[in-house]
């Protein structure tokens, strides 16, 4: 198939550029594949596998933009290529370029500056990571592929200095009501939470906000930090900080199962603490010493949402709106199914949600395949093929080579559905939605068509398709989470407000 | 004041000022934190020595 490629030496961008710049381009009429990539090594990996190998692509660098493109004909190819100026231009409307280069230039705009937000490729987050560190600034590393030796290298020195780094592989934080990463427009109040989850902090914040109370702060910690290597040492910060900060009243932690060293330190911590605490152990089904008295814990996050409100104020009795039981629709919902639907597809933007959902059906007897199992012999044989009930992490390291993360960019996501919607075996799929600063504008509507025609296709084949959706959104999110739910619904999808909600109601579909 | 108190001193800061950011990285990110009135300045990052590995383990070794 014709192709070809741009290289521009010492013309840097970053990633969120890259792949929008990128959309445009695979939005041309002909064009088949697209890469709009850095020439760093891996990227330079990524295009040799397809198919985009020589001197030339060989020799350019990690500043050097790399565009390749596969079409229909030369003349597209030649075509496309020759626009790339006007689709930089376009991507990059509106955005005053900076001049400023290095951190000690930014440091003079803004001597008063407390942290650094740093989103640079892996392979140099810790390098800006010390630099910021060494300037005195606290670190919200949102980077990943940063080492463990790096980061507690990283963290040590921090500290030493009483600076706090929250990551690498940091999604959400809120500090003083501001949002940094991906975080959801939620009313400040009195409860404080931390955790290495992005979507578990959004989860759990959003919950809260709808339930009409409200943060003080989300500290994020990074992904690793619970890991028996790190040993919650920006954890441990979060929770004394918390502990200490007059707006917090009641702190909650919301995680995987820490290393087994890391709990036992968590527990004892807990155990001196001043403050209520509610502890959301995401797969720890076993009681911990000293649970009930000194702190609470839960297995989900809507419990921990509920556990954290009953602490603040023990009068206040959390109604849910709680339709995952429903009866009456859970009948309506099996009928018309074909003989051969029995099997669930969660498709997933968020990663703890994809965990959590595998918990809750795994409690009720129901194994679940994905690309991120809970054990070893329920890994997908390749994560581009469900087995059975099958839920995917797409933000998972497989998905995202060169390509956006499906809260950024529903493309591929649309793509997994189109292609389960082939298989007749598929009875439930299994959404989410995650609202909020740097998501998508538009989640629903990029994946809506691709919803549309699995529900067509089962229809067609004398089925029925159910589709379940938990929408994570506040009203005062940019994004108009009661517009982006609507059209969910106007689609025939039963939404819920909670992965878990939605979760028990599959449960309830496949049982 | 002990060494533990000093040692939180400047996390409580953080958490009792208004953010400052300095962004390095995803534009993206500065641009949520205007949208919330946050101070912010965006630094227009490359990767250091040219994006030459072999340059930049030689200019870590030489620092």
């Amino acid at each position: 198939m014709p192709s070809g490629f741009v290289i521009r030496k010492n013309q840097y961008y970053d990633s969120v550029f890259l792949m929008s710049v990128n959309k445009h381009l695979s939005d041309e009429k002909g064009i088949q594949q697209t890469a709009v990539l850095m020439g760093s090594d891996g990227n330079k990996k990524l295009l040799a596998e397809i198919g985009f190998e020589n001197a030339q692509i060989s020799s350019a660098q990690a500043n050097d933009l790399v565009v390749a493109v596969v079409a229909d004909t030369d003349s597209i190819v030649k075509d496309v290529l020759g626009k790339l100026d006007s689709f930089l231009q376009g991507a990059g409307e509106g955005v005053a370029v900076s001049d400023i280069r290095t951190l000690q230039e930014g440091l003079l705009t803004k001597p008063n500056a407390n942290l650094a937000v740093i989103s640079v490729p892996g392979e140099y987050a810790a390098r800006e990571a010390q630099g910021a560190l060494e300037k005195g600034l606290h670190v919200f590393l949102f980077s990943d592929n940063v080492s463990l030796d790096d980061e507690l290298k990283l963290k040590k020195y921090a500290h030493e200095k009483g600076l706090l780094v929250m990551g690498p592989d940091c999604g959400t934080s809120i500090i003083h009501g501001v949002g940094i990463g991906f975080a959801n427009s939620v009313r400040r109040g009195s409860i404080g939470v931390v955790g290495p989850s992005g979507t578990g902090l959004q989860e759990f914040t959003v919950q809260i906000h709808n339930a009409g109370q409200g943060i003080s702060h989300a500290l994020g910690t990074g992904s690793h930090d619970l890991s028996d290597k790190i040993e919650g040492l920006t954890t441990f910060s979060a929770l004394e900080t918390l502990e200490e900060d007059p707006q917090t009243k009641v702190i909650a932690l919301i995680c995987k199962p820490p290393g087994s060293k890391t709990l036992k330190k968590l527990v004892e911590r807990f155990k001196t603490s001043t403050k209520p605490v509610v502890a959301c152990f995401l797969g720890i089904d076993k009681t911990l010493e000293g649970e009930g008295k000194i702190f609470q814990r839960t297995e989900t996050i809507d419990e921990a949402v509920k556990c954290t409100i009953h602490a603040l104020n023990p009068e206040e009795n959390l109604s849910r709106n709680d339709f995952s039981k429903d009866k009456k629709l859970i009948t309506q919902e099996k009928l018309g199914r074909a003989p051969q639907q029995k099997y669930l597809r969660g498709i997933f933007a968020g990663g703890t949600f994809c965990y959590q959902s595998q918990q809750i059906l795994k409690a009720a007897g129901i194994s679940i395949y994905s690309n991120a199992p809970l054990e070893k012999k329920l890994q997908l044989n390749h994560p581009s093929h469900s087995q059975e009930n099958t839920i995917v992490d797409m933000g998972d390291d497989y998905f995202m080579q060169g390509r956006p993360h499906p809260m950024i960019n529903g493309l591929e996501r649309k793509k997994r559905i189109l292609q389960e919607s082939e298989d007749l075996e598929m009875s439930v799929l299994l959404l989410d939605f995650i609202l909020g600063y740097n998501s998508s504008m538009d989640p629903v509507g990029e994946v809506l068509d691709a919803i549309l025609e699995a529900k067509e296709q089962a229809r067609g084949r004398d089925g029925y398709l159910s589709v379940v959706a938990s929408m994570c959104g506040t009203e005062d999110d940019l994004q108009d989470v009661r517009i982006q739910t609507q059209m969910l619904k106007d689609a025939g999808v039963i939404v819920f407000n909670s992965n878990a909600q939605a979760t028990y109601f599959c449960r309830e579909l496949l049982l | 004041m002990n060494e533990h108190e000093t040692s939180q001193e400047k996390i409580k800061q953080l958490l009792n000022t208004p953010i400052v950011a300095v962004n390095i990285g995803v534009k993206s990110f500065a641009d949520s934190l205007e949208k919330q009135n946050a101070e912010v300045v965006h630094i227009n990052w490359r990767p250091p020595a040219g994006g030459d590995q072999k340059m930049m383990d030689i200019l870590k070794d030489l620092l």
